[in-house]
């Protein structure tokens, strides 16, 4: 089969709208599984009788949860059991992502701070800190620290996965990209082009991430 | 004893249901200096952890400076009082690894005292200067020796002229001349008249106490040494 590059040409226009689609719905699971993802991993560390446990038992589940699933059953069956909750594939999608990305948020975040020795705030408290400075100027930057980096991981992750939101009929770059091919018959050129907006869209971001995280252990990043 | 400036009465500490002090009673005079001796798990950094108001007791009273604070918790103790009475230096230190060494001094004196930052960083610089790391202020934690980590983790809690100075085993991780470096440090701290109170398992540099108390296996003895 020989290349026709004027079939990427001549469907740039919805392509890149399509993909400035995909990329909302990535920077809006992120922002939200964020904070869901920190409050979980908080609630799930401190001792507040049920919403501990319910941030538990949330975090296991959805860490056991495949994304595709968790869209599938938002967007078809949900609607079922809750007759009035209609949300749109665009808002399932968000939600979907969003709740996947905040099980593992909440395990990144849990692990940052399980990872700062007790005696750095013991000692804070020593030399006079409040609860509220301690976890201002001792716990916060430490987590902070020790978290980026795997965050910055699952956020790529996110952004991957969001073309599952093609499966409830979102228009976003793999969705849009089916569709015209559907009219084209041309998937090799148009499956190459989303290909080819993902790569130059991670890779550039992976080795960013690398040279920072090579920087950092050889001690040239020493604060947040 | 006359000037009571620690008062320790019949002090009882449980882990759970297991008893790890009990019956312990002594008292310094300010500018006295102690060092805690015993076998390993018979209590030391226990009973240290208790006079600095980090754990609470069970039973008995902690008397310091002439006020009863031990049904006190630190944080309450120290929110309380416009200066910090105790300091205490960790056996593992503690530094704040994201932070330089002058940010570690200076920081708590600044959110403490609501100094100005060049003030208090100023302080710190000077109190870094006087335990011989002033060029290092600038480095982080993890870029320091062993004895230059030590006397940064001293200078932290000296930055607020504490009363009374507690220290845990500070001496064990370091080798023969940076403990003798360290231990002349806490020697000219004594002599300016700042309570000490030492944790070790060494018996180097006992000139410099005033008293010992000893574990013996079954009781613990306060004993005057010079």
């Amino acid at each position: 089969m020989e290349w026709n590059l004027s079939i990427i040409w001549n469907n740039l226009v919805p392509l890149l709208l399509a993909f400035l689609r995909t990329i909302g719905i990535s920077a809006g699971s992120i922002i939200f599984g964020t904070l869901i993802g920190v409050l979980l991993g908080v609630l799930s560390l401190i001792s507040l009788g049920f919403l501990s446990w319910f941030a538990k038992i949330f975090i296991e589940l959805f860490l056991a949860l495949p994304t595709l699933i968790v869209l599938i059953w938002l967007y078809y069956s949900l609607p079922l059991m809750i007759p009035n909750f209609l949300l749109d594939g665009q808002s399932c999608a968000v939600l979907g992502l969003s709740l996947s990305l905040s099980a593992f948020v909440a395990e990144i975040i849990r692990g940052g701070i399980n990872s700062v020795p007790l005696g750095d705030l013991e000692v804070a408290y020593c030399t006079g800190m409040s609860r509220f400075q301690a976890i201002r100027y001792i716990l916060i930057p430490q987590v902070i620290r020790k978290s980026w980096l795997p965050l910055m991981g699952q956020y790529i992750t996110t952004y991957k996965f969001s073309t599952l939101a093609s499966v409830i009929a979102v228009p976003e770059i793999l969705h849009t990209a089916n569709s015209i091919i559907a009219q084209t018959y041309r998937p090799l050129e148009i499956y190459s082009a989303v290909a080819v907006m993902f790569v130059v869209t991670v890779i550039p971001l992976n080795l960013l991430l690398r040279r920072i995280q090579r920087v950092e252990q050889l001690g040239g990043i020493e604060r947040i | 004893m006359t000037n009571r400036f620690l008062c320790i009465n019949n002090l009882e500490k449980k882990f759970k249901r297991s008893i790890v002090l009990s019956n312990i009673s002594f008292e310094i005079a300010r500018g006295e200096s102690l060092v805690i001796q015993g076998e390993s798990g018979c209590g030391k950094t226990s009973l240290l952890r208790c006079i600095a108001l980090m754990d609470g007791i069970d039973d008995g009273q902690i008397i310091f400076d002439g006020e009863v604070v031990s049904k006190q918790g630190y944080t309450k103790r120290f929110s309380s009082s416009n200066e910090l009475a105790i300091g205490m230096v960790f056996q593992q230190l503690y530094l704040w690894q994201h932070m330089s060494i002058l940010e570690n001094v200076a920081l708590p004196l600044w959110l403490r005292n609501g100094k100005n930052r060049k003030l208090a960083e100023e302080a710190a610089k000077e109190q870094l200067s006087q335990l011989g790391i002033a060029e290092k202020f600038n480095e982080y934690p993890n870029q320091l020796s062993g004895g230059q980590r030590q006397r940064a983790a001293l200078a932290r809690a000296l930055v607020h002229s504490p009363k009374l100075l507690l220290l845990d085993e500070i001496t064990a991780n370091l080798d023969s001349e940076n403990a003798l470096k360290v231990m002349g440090i806490i020697e000219k701290i004594i002599a300016k008249g700042t309570s000490v109170i030492q944790v070790t398992h060494s018996n180097l540099f006992s000139r410099i106490w005033s008293h010992t108390l000893l574990f013996d296996g079954i009781t613990w003895k306060l004993e005057k040494l010079s």
